[in-house]
């Protein structure tokens, strides 16, 4: 032992060195003044001594103005700081997965540190034009009202918006559960969160697997502002090493509403000029440049992608404050969450009207463009006699019949968060449905007979499945057979059909 | 103008070791202006900050940098 400790320093290189230095002149709330620091870089890590760091924000003509990173009891007016020449970046390696690290890229898990196999920027210019691709291929969240009516594509951004308590968090990490055979690995950013929360939110993914395929950053309450605006930085860093390996990324940002508060935060702290809700200006450029790294890459440069699915908090149902209009307007599209529909039992609380997917249909396989096709569409028709039918007692059979079948076709897209469904799954369900085939069925048991359906199909016709899966289409014998199992099914169940 | 240098060592120079020093900053730099201080802390060696720019060749830092190493490898 203490010759391989004597060895070790008779191989130490020592050496002088020559190093850009400052002093802090004012200290305090997390942000350091220095005088000195002359060629400093914006953006470039500082060394404050006891292995802690400052991000140099404000390069003004007399001082700096840095940003604290980490414990800084032991700093005071006259400590002497310096330049380590090298910008903001966190090590990455293919071990990161299944691991848990704060915005600074250091394990949080208890675990040991990783291999580190190359070291990515947290800042950097989002892929150009020629290197793109357009998004065709499908994110397959497992939640059938996204899936049949929001199509989301690998390479998409989608906001996931909403007041508290909606149920946004439980769509991302639904999504996640559903990514376990889909070749995809998982980046979920936690931001300004509860630790408990997030000990939960592990805890979930641990135990369903999710864990193999998937990494934590995490930057709770409890970590400084800074911390809280570089976290979905350093997780877009760890997904951009593996979209240069070509695989397929999808991070979520839980939630941009916080991090945009951190960011103001700091902003405040270091004196620049406020605007609208005391954000600083550079607000939107704060979440455009995270949101335009995420994107799809042509074969040239590896075919990879990373899939974004922010999360914005809305207070009160307003869509059009500050910090959500920003992202509404960057991102692919979004879905709407919303209190009243979850208050009612519709989970996911998803408003279909106001929810879309710039996307579209481009990322949905051909079978559940056959079966979801109409189904926006029909449902919006639906809910506009819904409210004409309420007031009106004396209905005509078509408008019964039209309105029956709204009923079952939204109850049909009711799901548990943590039950995501498979797309073949989803697309006997929603053909059944949009068929006709639940016409008679009880829409009290509509739950219960989908469950049953599903076992019957998985049991008795696992072909048609796997020729969906196949095929990507409905083919017309499919079809034909589909038809007959959905009729011998219901013939089994009576009890779940209503009298008359 | 003459640029402002800090001369930081662990014991007192003697006025000799001080000149000496000071006429090798000036072929450098050009006039300058000599602040010297005693830091116990260093162990040994010097440090000269001009400017913003400060060479640190003082034990102190040369241990401390054995002691990073050490630590990286372990």
């Amino acid at each position: 032992m203490s010759q391989t400790l004597a060895d070790l320093v008779a191989k130490a290189e020592v050496s002088s060195t020559v190093s850009s230095v400052g002093e802090i002149f004012a200290f305090g709330d997390g942000i350091a003044q220095v005088r000195g620091l002359d060629d400093v870089q914006a953006g470039e890590l500082i060394d404050v001594g006891n292995n802690q760091f400052g991000l140099a924000l404000n390069l003004e003509k007399n001082q700096v103005g840095v940003v604290l990173l980490g414990d800084t009891r032991h700093l005071s007016a006259g400590s002497v700081v310096k330049r380590t020449g090298t910008i903001l970046s966190i090590g990455v390696g293919d071990e990161i997965l299944g691991r848990t690290i704060n915005a600074l890229g250091q394990p949080v898990d208890g675990k040991p540190q990783f291999p580190v196999e190359k070291q990515m920027l947290l800042e950097r210019i989002a892929p150009g034009v020629m290197t793109r691709q357009s998004v065709t291929v499908p994110l397959q969240t497992g939640i059938k009202a996204i899936d049949a009516m929001i199509p989301i594509g690998r390479g998409q951004r989608e906001l996931i918006i909403g007041d508290r308590a909606t149920g946004k968090t439980a769509i991302a990490l639904g999504t996640i559960l559903n990514q376990a055979d889909q070749n995809m690995i998982c980046v979920y950013v936690s931001i300004g969160q509860k630790g408990s929360t997030l000990a939960q939110t592990k805890q979930i993914l641990a135990d369903r697997g999710a864990m193999d395929y998937t990494i934590i950053v995490a930057a709770t309450a409890a970590e400084p502002a800074a911390q809280q605006f570089l976290a979905p930085y350093a997780g877009l860093a760890a997904a951009e090493y593996f979209l240069e390996q070509g695989k397929d990324v999808l991070i979520i940002y839980d939630d941009l509403t916080k991090h945009a508060q951190a960011y103001r935060e700091i902003s405040l702290l270091l004196r620049r000029p406020s605007g609208r809700e005391a954000y600083p200006g550079d607000v939107f450029y704060l979440h455009s440049r995270l949101l335009e790294r995420a994107c799809r890459l042509n074969a040239k440069y590896g075919g990879g992608s990373i899939t974004a699915l922010p999360i914005i908090e809305t207070q009160a149902n307003d869509v059009s404050a500050f910090v959500p209009t920003n992202v509404i307007s960057i991102t692919d599209g979004q879905i709407y969450l919303e209190t009243d529909l979850f208050n009612a039992g519709v989970k996911p609380a998803i408003n279909v009207g106001l929810s879309v997917s710039r996307v579209g249909s481009s990322a949905q396989i051909k079978a559940m463009k056959q079966v979801a096709g109409t189904m926006k569409l029909d449902l919006a028709q639906y809910r506009e006699l819904q409210a004409f039918a309420q007031f009106s007692s004396d209905l005509d059979d078509k408008t019964k019949t039209q309105l029956d079948r709204g009923t079952r076709v939204s109850s049909i897209l009711k799901q548990g968060w943590d039950t995501p469904l498979k797309v073949e799954d989803q697309v006997v369900v929603i053909y059944a449905a949009v068929n006709g085939y639940l016409d008679a069925i009880r829409v009290d048991a509509i739950q219960d007979w989908e469950r049953g359906y599903l076992e019957y199909i998985h049991s008795a016709y696992p072909e048609l499945l796997s020729s969906i899966v196949k095929d990507l289409k409905i083919t017309d014998e499919t079809a034909e057979a589909l038809k007959a199992a959905i009729t011998s099914f219901n013939n089994i169940h009576p009890e779940w059909q209503q009298n008359g | 103008m003459s640029t402002p240098v800090t001369i930081t060592t662990a014991i007192e120079l003697s006025a000799k070791q001080l000149d000496s020093l000071a006429a090798q900053l000036t072929k450098k730099l050009g006039k300058i202006e000599v602040t010297a201080v005693v830091d116990p802390e260093l162990i040994g060696g010097l440090k000269v900050r001009v400017g913003s720019r400060e060479y640190d060749g003082s034990l102190q830092h040369k241990l401390n940098s054995v002691k990073q190493q050490l630590l990286a490898e372990w």
